[in-house]
C-alpha cells in the first residue's frame, strides 16, 4: 500500500517543497531543452535525485538557481549521448519578415499574448532560452549567466537580440 | 575622454539591459544620463519596458505540462475524474500524495519501496498557440449536440464551420486551375497524392483504419532479393507499422483520443514542412470499456495563410472514391468513417509547401505557371493567423449518442528536421523510405543512404527492435536497387 508518508519525512520535506515550487517550470525548461517531455521528465526526475543528495546548506535560499543549472547540465548530456547538440546550435530558419517597429507597444489582450508566446516560439533555442529564464522564471542576468555558464554579456547580448527581434516582428504582425 | 558625453544607440545591448534593471549602479548612472538628454532613447526604453511586461505576462499564461498521474487506485480518488476546461493549474491543488507519485522514480527513492503498479501519464497540448481560458477551451471544443450537417455528410455541408474561412482565397481560382496546378492528367503523378491547394481545398480527411500488413510484405520481398511492385509499397502501412511513444489521454478524461501534432522541416525537401499527426486512443483499462468512439473521422483543415499546397503521403487507394469522379470538386472524397477502441494509434503525415514557396519547385505542379498569390491574413484574428491548421476529431460517444468533436490546432514553431523528436525522425524516414521504393515524384532527396541517417537519429528508442530490423531493411534494399 502506498502512503503519503516517508521514512524519511524529516528530509523529505524540504525536498518535497522545492518539487512541489520547481518540478513544473524545470520540467517546461527541460522540454524546451531536450525536445520532447519523455527525457525531459527523465532530466527533471535526475535533477531532483541530484537535489535529495545535496546537504540542505549547500543549495538553501538558491534552490531555483541551482535546480535549473543541474537540469541544464543533465538535459546537454542527454542530447550530447544522441548528438543533437546541433539543435542548440543557434540557427533556425527565419521565417519571419520585417517591418519597422511600431511606437507605443501596447500589450493588453489575450489574443496579443497568444501572439507574443506564438512569436517568442520562433526565436532561435539560445533566444528563447533566455527569454524564458528572465520573463517566465525571473532570474536576473547574473543569475541566467550561471545557469547557461555563459558570461553576463552575452546574456545581455541574447536578450538584446531576442526583444529587438519580437519588437520587430510584434510591429509586422497583421491587425 | 569623458564617457558621460558618448552618444547611446537605441540598438545598444546596454539600453536593454538598462530597462530591466540589469546594470550594476555605475553603468546604470551613465545610460541614464544618456537616456535622460535623448527623447529617442527614453521612448526605447518606454517600449523595451512595455514588452518586457508583455512578456512576463505572456509567458506567465504560457500553459505548464500538465501534469496526470493515473492507474494508482490507492490515491485515484482524490484527483478530478477529467481535465477541466479552465486553465490547468490544478496540479498545485493536487494532494501530498499525488504530487510525490508524479514523480515514481523519487517516491521510489524517498521510500525505498517497490514503485511498481502505477504509471506516470503526461499530457502536454503544444502551449504555443494560446493560453489560459482560451487554450483548455479550444482544446475541447465538445458539442453534445450534433452539430447541423453532422451526420454522417462530409466535406461541403461543414464549410460554413470552416475554422479559416475569413481568410480570403486567390481571385479566379477555380477546380480547372488546380487540377492543372497539381498536374492532373499526366500518368506517373497519379500514383501518388498530388499537392492540394489549401486554398482551393483546405479540409483533407484521412482514414481511421489503417493496415499494416505492406510492411511485412516490403520486408520478405527484400530479404528474398526481389526489389517490390511500385504498388505494394503502402506509405501510410509503413509508417503505422512502428510503435511511437504518443501518451494517451487520461483514465477518465473526457476525449477518448488524445492527438499529438510535430511539424519540422521535411528531410527530403528542405523548405516544405513535415507535419506529423499522431492519434493515440485512450490505454486498455482494467475494466473491460465499452467501444471508446464510433463513427469516427479525421479532418485536417489547413490554414491558407500559411500552407500554399499540402499532401497526404500515402492513403492512395483509401482515399479516393471511384463513385465520385465526377464531381467538379478539387477535394479528395472524404475518407470513410472508422472505430476508435482502446490502445487504438494511428499516425499521418502531410508534406507542406509553406506559403511563400514556389509551388512548382514541385514536380506535381509543372503544369500551369499560374502565380499564386498569398492570401491575406489581415482578417483572421492574428493568434489564428498563425495557425498551421487544424486537426479535428468528429465522433459519436457510444454511451450517450451524443456527436462530439474535439479540435487541436497547431503553430509551426520553425522547428529544423534535427531538432525534431526522434519519432517524428523515425517516421519521417520510414516515409522516405517508401518514397523511394515508389519511386515518387516527389523524392526530393529521399534515397536509400539519407533513409539511414534519418532512421539512425529516431532509432535510439526502439523496444522490440522494430527499428533496427528496419535499418537492416533499408540496408538490404540498398544491396539490391541503385
Amino acid at each position: 500500500m502506498i502512503t503519503p508518508t516517508s521514512p524519511h519525512e524529516s528530509a523529505g520535506e524540504f525536498v518535497e517543497a522545492a518539487v512541489a515550487q520547481h518540478q513544473a517550470s524545470l520540467l517546461r525548461y527541460a522540454a524546451r531543452l531536450v525536445g520532447d517531455l519523455d527525457r525531459a521528465r527523465d532530466v527533471v526526475q535526475d535533477t531532483f535525485v541530484k537535489f535529495m543528495a545535496q546537504p540542505r546548506a549547500a543549495v538553501e535560499g538558491h534552490e531555483a538557481e541551482w535546480l535549473f543549472t543541474v537540469c541544464r547540465h543533465r538535459a546537454f548530456d542527454v542530447l550530447r549521448k544522441e548528438g543533437r547538440m546541433s539543435h542548440f546550435a543557434d540557427g533556425e530558419a527565419e521565417r519571419v519578415s520585417s517591418s519597422e517597429p511600431r511606437p507605443g507597444l501596447v500589450l493588453e489582450q489575450k489574443e496579443t499574448q497568444s501572439a507574443l508566446l506564438a512569436l517568442i516560439h520562433r526565436l532561435p533555442p539560445n533566444q528563447q532560452e533566455v527569454i524564458r529564464l528572465k520573463f517566465q522564471s525571473g532570474f536576473s542576468y547574473k543569475e541566467i549567466s550561471r545557469i547557461t555558464a555563459l558570461s553576463v554579456s552575452n546574456v545581455g547580448f541574447l536578450i538584446h537580440t531576442a526583444v529587438t527581434r519580437l519588437r520587430r516582428d510584434f510591429a509586422a504582425l497583421p491587425r | 575622454m569623458n564617457e558621460h558625453d558618448l552618444p547611446l544607440s537605441p540598438d545598444d545591448p546596454r539600453l536593454t539591459a538598462y530597462a530591466f534593471g540589469e546594470l550594476d549602479e555605475a553603468e546604470r548612472q551613465v545610460i541614464e544620463a544618456a537616456v535622460q538628454r535623448d527623447p529617442a532613447l527614453q521612448a526605447a526604453v518606454r517600449d523595451l519596458r512595455a514588452l518586457g511586461g508583455g512578456l512576463t505576462s505572456a509567458l506567465g499564461e504560457e500553459p505548464l505540462p500538465t501534469v496526470v498521474p493515473v492507474s494508482f487506485s490507492a490515491v485515484a480518488p482524490t484527483l478530478p475524474p477529467a481535465r477541466p476546461a479552465v486553465p490547468d493549474r490544478s496540479e498545485f491543488d493536487l494532494p501530498k500524495a499525488a504530487r510525490l507519485l508524479r514523480f515514481p522514480g523519487l517516491y521510489y527513492v524517498l521510500t525505498g519501496a517497490a514503485a511498481a503498479g502505477f504509471a506516470l501519464l503526461v499530457a502536454v497540448r503544444d502551449p504555443i498557440a494560446s493560453s489560459g481560458n482560451r487554450y483548455a477551451v479550444r482544446q475541447y471544443e465538445v458539442r453534445l449536440s450534433p452539430p447541423p450537417g453532422d451526420g454522417g455528410n462530409t466535406g461541403p455541408a461543414r464549410a460554413a464551420a470552416s475554422r479559416y474561412a475569413s481568410v480570403p482565397r486567390p481571385a479566379g481560382s477555380t477546380g480547372a486551375d488546380a487540377k492543372a496546378q497539381r498536374g492532373e492528367g499526366g500518368n506517373a503523378d497519379d500514383r501518388d497524392n498530388p499537392f492540394v491547394l489549401a486554398a482551393e481545398a483546405p479540409v483533407s480527411t484521412f482514414a481511421v483504419d489503417v493496415g499494416t500488413e505492406a510492411y511485412a510484405e516490403v520486408r520478405r520481398l527484400l530479404h528474398a532479393g526481389q526489389t517490390p511492385p511500385l504498388e505494394s509499397v503502402r506509405i501510410e502501412e509503413l509508417v503505422n507499422h512502428f510503435p511511437y511513444r504518443y501518451e494517451a489521454p487520461a483514465r477518465g478524461a473526457i476525449e477518448p483520443v488524445a492527438a499529438h501534432l510535430e511539424v519540422a522541416s521535411a528531410p527530403w525537401a528542405e523548405r516544405h514542412r513535415l507535419v506529423r499527426i499522431g492519434l493515440q486512443g485512450r490505454e486498455l483499462a482494467q475494466r473491460a470499456d465499452p467501444v471508446l468512439a464510433e463513427d469516427v473521422r479525421f479532418e485536417v483543415e489547413f490554414n491558407p495563410a500559411q500552407v500554399a499546397g499540402y499532401r497526404l503521403l500515402g492513403y492512395e487507394q483509401r482515399r479516393t472514391d471511384p463513385g465520385d469522379s465526377t464531381g467538379a470538386s478539387s477535394a479528395p472524397a472524404p475518407a470513410e468513417a472508422g472505430r476508435i477502441e482502446a490502445g487504438y494509434r494511428v499516425t499521418a503525415l502531410y508534406e507542406i509547401i509553406p506559403v511563400g514557396e514556389d509551388l512548382r519547385t514541385d514536380a506535381s505542379a509543372r503544369g500551369d505557371a499560374r502565380s499564386y498569390s498569398r492570401p491575406a491574413a489581415q482578417a483572421v484574428d492574428a493568434a489564428r493567423a498563425l495557425e498551421l491548421l487544424t486537426v479535428t476529431v468528429r465522433y459519436r460517444d457510444p454511451e450517450s449518442e451524443a456527436a462530439r468533436l474535439l479540435s487541436f490546432p497547431l503553430v509551426d514553431g520553425g522547428a529544423a528536421f534535427d531538432a525534431a523528436s526522434p519519432d517524428f525522425q523515425f517516421a519521417a524516414a520510414v516515409a522516405g523510405f517508401g518514397l523511394v521504393l515508389r519511386d515518387s515524384p516527389h523524392r526530393g532527396t529521399a534515397s536509400l543512404p539519407t533513409v539511414v541517417r534519418w532512421a539512425e537519429l529516431g532509432a535510439a528508442f526502439d523496444p522490440g527492435g522494430h527499428r533496427a530490423d528496419f535499418l537492416a531493411l533499408v540496408r538490404r534494399a540498398e544491396t539490391l536497387v541503385r
